[in-house]
């Protein structure tokens, strides 16, 4: 270390020290100027986790769920000033750029059939031109409000709300896309209370307050640390000095980011105020040292002793700082281990840069030395060893209670995730979130994912009845499949709400849905997988946890895996009509729920009762349907003239025959009516024009009729008006699933089991989180378990002493023990931001233990650990609370930002840096024994401070007394 | 959904609804002559026959093909699908704007279905209603000659004033030789190219052109495309318009 420190207080090498480094900064800015940010929260997600890895795969398959969501208070959603408003702040999100789709109660299709002419009017929900009239606007609130898959997805229930969604188009940047999206809403409704909800507006939100509270904070903490650094060095030169290695391992760290393509992200964000931080615990020493030697021995002198003295510990320190960041990497989160790489690296430099450049430069600038003062710091800090030290018994004692007490609030602290980790109460996305979940019955989503046959009935009929089990669970307030698309088209072509009975009728279906992003989020393009999206309104994390496990043991406990198709009247029929009614029952007891209908266990029971006493088939209103028919424009027959009113009699004769004729039967009905023979030319092509439409009718009419006695026998209280009506009209389209001709069935017993399969699995963030949280609490415990193994082997290594690097980290340990035993009592979670907690406290407080067992030197050579620990703590004492005290300011300063991530490392980095420092001058006065640390070990030896009441050569009695 | 069936309705059928009937107005300034000249020349076949291959291209997926076959008569427009295979046997009639008739095979009935909806694509194309049934444009709109070329005009073309269109403004270039659109480009009212239609390969049977390829492109979801590729063509043919009735969807 003297060769190295004698080589650079020559002038040349000097000057070449700080050409390098200047030419470096320029490189560094230069590339430091491409390095971008990266705010996907995706990101953080161990790839490693299974449930991690499900969330990817349909992420990917469904092109992204990161939908922005815009919800909009209002008195009279049904205004038409607000509807138009509403109407061209929804044409205009379909012409914005990078929007692949905008939804609102504006641009949502509807139909009613039309009993005149047949067939059905279809057009948007909200007309063109909004009514204007009370009585015009009260029909439109009705027809709406009674529009299951509107209220409560696009208009609040209690109809004071509205909800725009933007899908972002295939490859763009969803915070860009809020960003639009904003933009437009914001110009459309400038005066309404608006709520900005889902990913892109969150991930936007934590990019905006992280950047805004960096730049906002980052001249505060670097002011408070710049006046800490100037009130222990009383020094511009040195102040600058110390601020400009920091500062610089900062521009070197990014340029190197920005040279390999490394993009930032939100725990990054925080980087320059660790490095800014831990980087001072360099340079602070180095300097203060430096200021006293050259004291005492002249510039040149006092810097090369300074280097040999103190450099050693300082390297020692650092490179086991280092190490503690470099912990990181043993997680599997890769933005974490991003942030430990960069900040290592980092830390390196401004490791490196203040064994050279500081020198380089205090050489070029010869800087004055200065005697050191008493200060009132170094006479707390001597105080306070040597009184732990004459009391080390007790407060030993004292100690071993706070750890166990630490122990024991470390074994109460949980890892959990949730979206709040992100954003602090009150905030907007919090605001959004409390708003979506009063409005629209919540936030949050989850999803799951069926993988099978989508065009196969039978599947999709499993679809929708799997989703019915999870609606019927507690916190649901919704659900939303494919399943429920198809029937909703499927009612616009037969006139029933259900799944068609065949897959020919299923995928010409599908064709009609071709391109619909709506609908691709529901399934995948193959037609292979389906999404059923969940909407939960818990509000704790525990209630989210206990329905996601109500779910997964749903999902478990399926009875089909492998399946067949069988027909409904073959061989296993009987199987066929216990499935189908099971699954009835179920879809009856879900629209019950989603309609407001009450019903509990009775209800239920007397719904399977019902389902199982076949009575007879009515046909009630069947007539007066096959005349509408055949007064239609969709009748493509011709009746004959005579007889009389003959749409009538053979409207009346069709009516007779039963709900399930064949066409032997229709033609002789036919034939009847029209008084000619059953094989008649007309009456023929008469049967092929009608044979299917009455079918239809038939059909629909009996499940009509068996609804109303479904509701009589199961005494359900139906809501009034059009929800009313609406629960019995789709109780009678699912009651005609009871005729479906095929049913899905588990494979046959002893059949091979090799047949199709349905494979469920449960995904969406809140199973990430829940993964995150296990994988935080793993990442955790490796990275500490990591950083105290390096720790105390590089101790270890450096005072070749296991004892005394088990000595060294001491402090760390017990930092560690306080800080996670407080988090535990005080129900602090442990999520990604506290995280990296571990490795900044060993990596900031082993520097602190490294530095005063540096300076454990009874005077005299003395045997005495009080004037030992005394002269320690006057010697490096200063120069460690200092730079705690401008840590802690650094981190401090976070805690008034609005980013949570930054807030908790800040607030608790702050804590425990204190902690850190407190715990060196006290567990190591209690136990250190040895008369010297020093020699003979790599860390050379710092020689103790001389104040300004001392003479220069003269070694100084610091103890108290 | 519903969407689906108007559009498909107006849509598939109209799909090469691009040279029906005329409308006359007259034209003073240079540019509504040419938008007159243009109407004319889109609109003065009687009846057409065609057969189209379709190709939608979203970002980040495959290609999804249709195939149309359209007959055109006057108001009315027969479409039949005949790929892909799902939908093959799918029939449209189109009566007039109000009046629509659709035929699925796998259901075996006529559904009557009156929609009032134009501005939607249909089955991922990116061609709406209105941007297939809009050929003639001189009652709508006013134009102006923007800049002119020895082979073409690039016209301004904007809403006369109290009518409503699908787009605040248009840009059409126009061949001088045939007076048919090669390209149009279409702006919403903030002024941005929403979408870009290119009409290329213009044939022609006696003095009806048509063009071989028509690709909309829309501009506002990352270059989505539809690709019409004209596979046959007979113009002026006799049609009976019993191939015009509800009765022809079910046969």
């Amino acid at each position: 270390m003297e060769k190295f420190a004698r080589l650079l207080v020559q002038k040349s090498i000097a000057w070449g020290v700080v050409a390098v480094v200047l030419v470096l900064a320029a490189a560094s800015v230069f590339f430091a100027r491409s390095v971008k940010q990266d705010d996907d929260l995706l990101a953080f997600l161990p790839r490693d986790n299974a449930d991690v890895r499900v969330f990817y795969d349909v992420n990917r398959r469904f092109g992204g769920l990161e939908t922005a969501l815009v919800g909009i208070q209002t008195k009279d959603p049904f205004a038409p000033e607000f509807l138009h408003r509403l109407q061209l702040v929804t044409k205009k999100l379909n012409q914005t750029e990078g929007v692949a789709y905008g939804m609102s109660l504006a641009n949502i299709d509807d139909f009613v059939a039309d009993p005149d002419k047949g067939g059905i009017s279809t057009g948007y929900l909200i007309p063109a031109d909004p009514p204007v009239d009370e009585a015009a606007r009260a029909a439109l609130r009705e027809k709406v409000m009674s529009r299951p898959q509107v209220v409560g997805n696009l208009i609040a229930e209690d109809g004071q709300a509205v909800l725009i969604y933007g899908f972002p188009a295939f490859g763009a940047d969803a915070k860009v896309v809020a960003a639009r999206v904003r933009s437009v809403v914001t110009e459309g409704f400038p005066s309404e209370a608006k709520y900005w909800g889902g990913t892109p507006f969150i991930s936007g939100y934590i990019y905006d307050v992280s950047q805004h509270d960096i730049r906002t904070l980052a001249p505060w903490a670097s002011g408070i640390i710049l006046l800490i650094t100037f009130l222990a060095f009383r020094d511009v030169i040195g102040t600058a000095l110390a601020l400009a290695s920091t500062g610089l391992s900062i521009v070197f760290t990014f340029g190197l980011m920005g040279a390999l393509g490394v993009t930032a992200n939100v725990v990054m964000g925080s980087m320059p105020v660790v490095l800014f931080a831990l980087g001072s615990a360099f340079a602070v020493p180095i300097l203060l040292r430096y200021y006293a030697l050259a004291h005492a021995h002249g510039s040149d002198e006092g810097l090369v002793r300074t280097l040999v003295s103190v450099g050693p510990t300082v390297l020692a320190g650092g490179v086991t700082s280092v190490a503690a960041l470099l912990s990181l990497l043993v997680m599997n989160i890769a933005p974490m281990r991003t942030f430990g790489l960069f900040t290592a690296f980092g830390l390196l430099v401004g490791l490196t840069l203040s064994l050279t450049f500081i020198p380089a430069v205090i050489r070029l600038v010869g800087l004055k030395g200065r005697a050191p003062t008493d200060g009132v710091l170094r006479a707390i800090l001597v105080r306070l060893t040597t009184t732990v030290a004459q009391h080390r018994v007790p407060v030993g004692v004292a100690l071993a209670a706070l750890a166990l007490a630490g122990a024991y609030g470390v074994t109460k602290v949980q890892a959990r995730m949730d979206n709040a980790a992100f954003y602090s109460k009150g905030s907007p996305p919090d605001q959004a979130e409390a708003f979506l979940r009063d409005h629209f019955g919540g936030a949050q989503f989850f999803q799951l994912e069926v993988e099978g046959d989508l065009t196969e009935p039978g599947v999709l009929r499993e679809v929708r009845g799997l989703a019915d089990s999870v609606a019927l669970l507690p916190h649901v307030t919704s659900t939303n499949n494919v399943s429920e698309i198809v029937a909703t088209i499927d009612e616009a072509m037969e006139g029933s709400a259900r799944v068609p009975d065949t897959a020919a009728q299923a995928k010409l279906l599908f064709g009609f849905l071709e391109g619909k992003r709506a609908v691709s989020q529901l399934m995948s393009d193959d037609r292979r997988h389906a999404l059923i999206h969940i909407k939960v309104d818990a509000e704790k994390i525990e209630e989210l946890e206990a329905l996601l496990a109500q779910v997964e043991q749903l999902v478990k406990a399926r009875p089909i895996d492998r399946y067949e198709i069988v027909d409904a009247t073959g061989p296993r029929n009987a199987e066929a009509t216990t499935r189908l009614r099971a699954m009835v029952a179920t879809r009856i007891a879900a629209l019950a729920r989603r309609d407001g209908v009450p019903v509990g266990a009775a209800e239920i029971d007397a719904v399977k009762r019902h389902l199982e006493a076949s009575g007879a088939v009515e046909t009630t209103g069947a007539e007066a349907a096959i005349l509408a028919y055949l007064r239609s424009e969709e009748f493509i027959g011709d009746l004959p003239k005579t007889p009389a009113d003959a749409a009538r009699k053979v409207a009346s004769s069709l009516a007779a025959i039963g709900a399930r004729p064949t066409k032997d039967a229709i033609a002789v009905a036919l034939g009847k009516a029209l008084d000619r023979p059953a094989s008649d030319a007309l009456v023929i092509d008469l049967v092929s024009s009608v044979a299917r439409p009455l079918q239809g009718i038939l059909a629909h009419e009996a499940a009509t009729s068996g609804a109303k006695r479904l509701v009589a026998a199961a005494h359900l209280t139906l809501p009034a008006g059009a929800k009313g009506a609406r629960f019995v009209s789709a109780v009678g389209s699912t009651l005609m699933d009871l005729d479906a001709p095929t049913a899905l069935l588990p494979v046959a017993a002893g059949a091979a089991p090799d047949g199709p399969r349905i494979g469920v699995q449960v995904t969406g963030l809140p199973v990430m989180n829940r993964g995150l949280s296990q994988s935080v609490a793993v990442n955790q415990e490796k990275s500490i378990v990591f950083a105290l193994v390096l720790v105390v082997a590089l101790m270890s290594v450096i005072y070749r002493s296991i004892p005394s690097g088990l000595l060294a980290a001491s402090p760390v340990l017990l930092t560690l023990l306080l800080v996670y035993g407080a988090m535990g009592a005080l129900g602090i979670p442990l999520e990604i931001g506290t995280s990296m907690l571990a490795s900044l406290i060993t990596g900031a407080g082993v520097n602190y233990a490294a530095h005063l067992l540096a300076a454990w030197r009874a005077p005299d050579g003395g045997d005495d650990p009080v004037r030992a620990a005394a002269a320690a703590a006057a010697t490096s004492g200063p120069a460690i609370a200092t730079n705690a005290l401008m840590v802690c300011a650094g981190f401090l300063v976070l805690t008034r930002g609005e980013a949570k991530p930054l807030q908790s490392v800040g607030g608790l980095t702050a804590a425990a840096m204190l902690t850190a420092a407190l715990a060196t001058f006290v567990a190591l006065p209690v136990l250190a024994r040895r008369r010297s640390y020093v020699t003979p070990t790599p860390l050379g030896r710092i020689e103790p401070v001389l104040t300004s009441s001392d003479a220069p050569e003269a070694t100084p009695d610091i103890t108290a007394d | 959904m519903t969407r689906s069936f108007r559009s498909g309705l107006l849509l598939a059928a109209s799909a090469l609804a691009l040279m029906t009937h005329g409308t006359s107005a007259r034209a003073d300034a240079p540019g509504d002559k040419v938008l007159t000249a243009m109407d004319g020349a889109l609109n003065r076949a009687k009846t057409q026959y065609f057969e189209y291959d379709v190709i939608n291209q979203e970002p980040g997926k495959g290609e999804r093909k249709l195939g149309l076959q359209v007959r055109l008569k006057g108001d009315k427009r027969f479409t039949e699908f005949t790929a892909p295979a799902d939908m093959k046997g799918t029939k449209i009639l189109i009566m007039s704007p109000t009046q629509m008739y659709v035929f699925l095979p796998a259901f075996g009935k006529v559904r009557r279905i009156a929609s009032s909806v134009s501005d939607q694509g249909f089955m991922g194309m990116t061609f709406s209603q209105d941007d297939l049934a809009s050929q003639a444009y001189n009652a709508t709109y006013e134009a102006k000659i923007g800049s002119e070329t020895p082979t073409e005009y690039h016209l301004v073309v904007t809403p006369k004033a109290g009518q409503t269109t699908p787009y605040a403004k248009m840009e059409i270039t126009v061949g001088k030789e045939k007076m048919l659109p090669s390209e149009i480009k279409y702006f919403n009212a903030a002024g941005t190219n929403v979408k870009t239609e290119t009409r290329t390969g213009y044939t022609c049977e006696g003095n009806v052109c048509v063009p071989s390829e028509l690709k909309m492109v829309d501009n506002t979801k990352g270059g989505a495309s539809t690709k019409m590729i004209r596979t046959k063509w007979k113009v002026n043919e006799e049609m009976s318009d019993d191939l015009f009735s509800k009765r022809a969807l079910g046969e």
